[in-house]
């Protein structure tokens, strides 16, 4: 028999955005998912003013809990509903703990990797440029590859080619894999015809259409 | 029960209009019973609503706002309960203040509204248009429960009363006094209801003897009426019953789910009218693609277990379809499950699929 929660909570007619990522979040249950799913961006949410006060508009009964730290402030908030049993919650709980305690280049990769997600290019660009500069060089192979491979992929994003086309043939070169390489052809290709942004050689829209090909590829 | 507001009770059959009326449920009720006029063939509806207005005015009660109309029948029929709505609607009487419910509901409301004694073995109603005799035998289990008040209809047969001859009422007399002798021997009766305009001419003598042999009996033509009235009485003071009503419109099952703490959720009550009954909830599958949806018959112990596969969410993690349920029922035993997917969020934005299922009362 599938198991099943009954939905006790009431949706939002206006959602409640969290700051580092624009997610707009609907329901509580939403919420417990977006603690646990994004981790790496729930602990950069410091400033969670006015979430508590919706949380109770959802009819969930819970403690005032928006000045407290991301990891206190997840436990009370999983606690609070039946989104999640009491041993799910210290499961995340402890893969919160886990998490600091994992490199700094994992860290950001991981924020950048969200950042990306989201459509956040320039917090993703810093966050991998804080992991490539935290790497100690016992990352494992499949790590470096998707790092630079996700990097590259942010710079076609500002048509930085050259940069995109250093980053795919470095993921490349860690571990072959065929999305990169389609990417590094792609990156060569660009290159070679030289687009120009606002030149006379291509029209705005056309580099758009380009752009959207090309990740429809890669991505 | 707000004060200052009217209950309706209103029947149609044997050719009459009936009506009765309180203001609160302490209040002894008003009634009266009208027939077609003899260049009527039939009750119109405009003649209905005028009936009922004019009788508000005759009992000075026209300024007062109704507050539930009950409207009894011989046959729930869900093409008859939207015309008699719509009849209502029409005459400005607001839609959700109106109910049409069985005659053998309305008799059970009647009886439960008595004093104890006569509900305390089988209750008998015998309805009589002067063509047609009916018997309604309400009856309840004292082991049950929670107590069941079951009522049964049955045709007794068709007689012929014209010209009220006083040989024929003699020997209609004697035949149903047979009748009752016959039925009064096989159980113990601790009270017998006569309505219908086929009992009014004086010809009851001896059956009356026969019926009122070690129980009372009572003769009026407002019972269906007045039980309407206790219909919503009951509705309105919203009494918790201890027991169940099993009139045939009733649905006697609650339908609900089954949570992940093993707690029996329900999605519609039982003990309603079926065209009343539904209701709907929202869910979120901790695990699995299947919904599970029970029907549970407390009175007798028993589940049923409709299954609905949800195909289509083979990518979504754990926890994330989210659906929105309804129930509904197209009868006493038969109804439809309706499931739709309506996403997660932005994590997963709905698909607006959805799985329909119908489904039979065993």
């Amino acid at each position: 028999m599938g198991r099943i929660i009954v939905i006790n909570t009431k949706k939002a007619r206006t959602p409640f955005k969290m700051k580092e990522s624009g997610h707009l979040l609907y329901s509580y249950e939403e919420l417990c998912y977006y603690i646990k799913a994004r981790m790496p961006l729930w602990l950069m949410e410091t400033n969670r003013i006015g979430l508590t006060a919706w949380i109770r508009d959802r009819g969930v009964e819970i403690e005032d809990m928006d000045t407290l730290s991301p990891i206190d402030a997840a436990k009370i908030i999983l606690s609070a509903g039946e989104y999640y049993s009491k041993e799910e919650t210290s499961q995340i709980v402890a893969d919160f703990e886990q998490y600091e305690k994992i490199t700094e280049a994992k860290r950001e990769k991981e924020k950048g990797d969200f950042f990306l997600l989201y459509g956040r290019l320039k917090n993703a660009a810093l966050s991998y440029e804080k992991a490539v500069c935290s790497l100690n060089g016992e990352e494992e192979e499949s790590f470096l590859a998707s790092l630079f491979h996700n990097r590259g992929i942010v710079c076609c994003h500002f048509f930085y080619w050259e940069a995109a086309k250093e980053n795919f043939k470095r993921a490349y070169s860690i571990k072959e894999s065929p999305e990169t390489a389609a990417a590094l052809d792609f990156t060569e290709k660009m290159e070679k015809e030289a687009w120009e942004i606002g030149g006379n050689t291509m029209l705005a829209i056309e580099i758009e259409r380009k752009e959207k090909e090309f990740l429809d590829k890669v991505q | 029960m707000t004060d200052n507001k009217l209950i309706l009770g209103v029947d149609m059959g044997e050719g009459l209009l009936k009506i009765s009326c309180c203001l609160n449920s302490r209040e002894e009720l008003k009634e009266v019973c009208i027939g077609l006029k003899d260049e009527e063939e039939s009750w119109t509806q405009k003649r209905i609503i005028d009936e009922i207005k004019g009788f508000l005015k005759e009992q000075q009660l026209e300024e007062y706002p109704v507050e539930k109309i009950v409207f009894s029948l011989e046959q729930t029929d869900p093409k008859e309960i939207k015309r008699i709505r719509k009849m209502f609607w029409n005459a400005g009487f607001a839609g959700e203040d109106i109910y049409v419910i069985s005659r053998e509901n309305a008799f059970i409301h009647y009886v439960m509204h008595q004093e104890e004694s006569i509900y305390d073995h089988t209750v008998l109603l015998f309805v009589f248009d002067g063509a047609k005799l009916s018997g309604y035998r309400l009856t309840h289990s004292k082991k049950e429960t929670p107590k069941k008040i079951r009522v049964e209809k049955s045709e007794i047969g068709s007689f012929s009363l014209l010209g009220e001859n006083r040989d024929w009422g003699r020997m209609f007399d004697e035949h149903f006094a047979s009748i009752a002798r016959q039925i009064l021997s096989k159980e113990v009766v601790s009270a017998v209801f006569l309505t219908g305009k086929g009992f009014e001419g004086g010809w009851l003598n001896h059956s009356l003897n026969v019926l009122c042999s070690g129980r009372r009996a009572f003769i009026g033509q407002n019972l269906f009426s007045g039980g309407g009235c206790y219909y919503a009485i009951d509705r309105i003071e919203k009494k918790k019953k201890d027991c169940v009503f099993a009139a045939p419109e009733t649905v006697l099952v609650e339908t609900g789910i089954v949570d992940q703490k093993d707690r029996f959720i329900p999605i519609a009550r039982a003990g309603s009218p079926w065209y009343e009954t539904k209701g709907e909830i929202e869910i979120i599958l901790e695990r699995g693609n299947r919904v599970d949806i029970v029907f549970s018959n407390k009175a007798q112990g028993e589940k049923q277990v409709e299954s609905v596969e949800l195909t289509g969410f083979s990518n979504r993690p754990k926890k994330t379809i989210r659906v929105h349920i309804s129930v509904q029922f197209i009868s006493s035993q038969e109804g439809l499950i309706l499931i739709r997917d309506v996403g997660f969020g932005q994590f997963f934005p709905g698909s607006n699929q959805v799985f329909l299922k119908k489904f039979k009362l065993l």
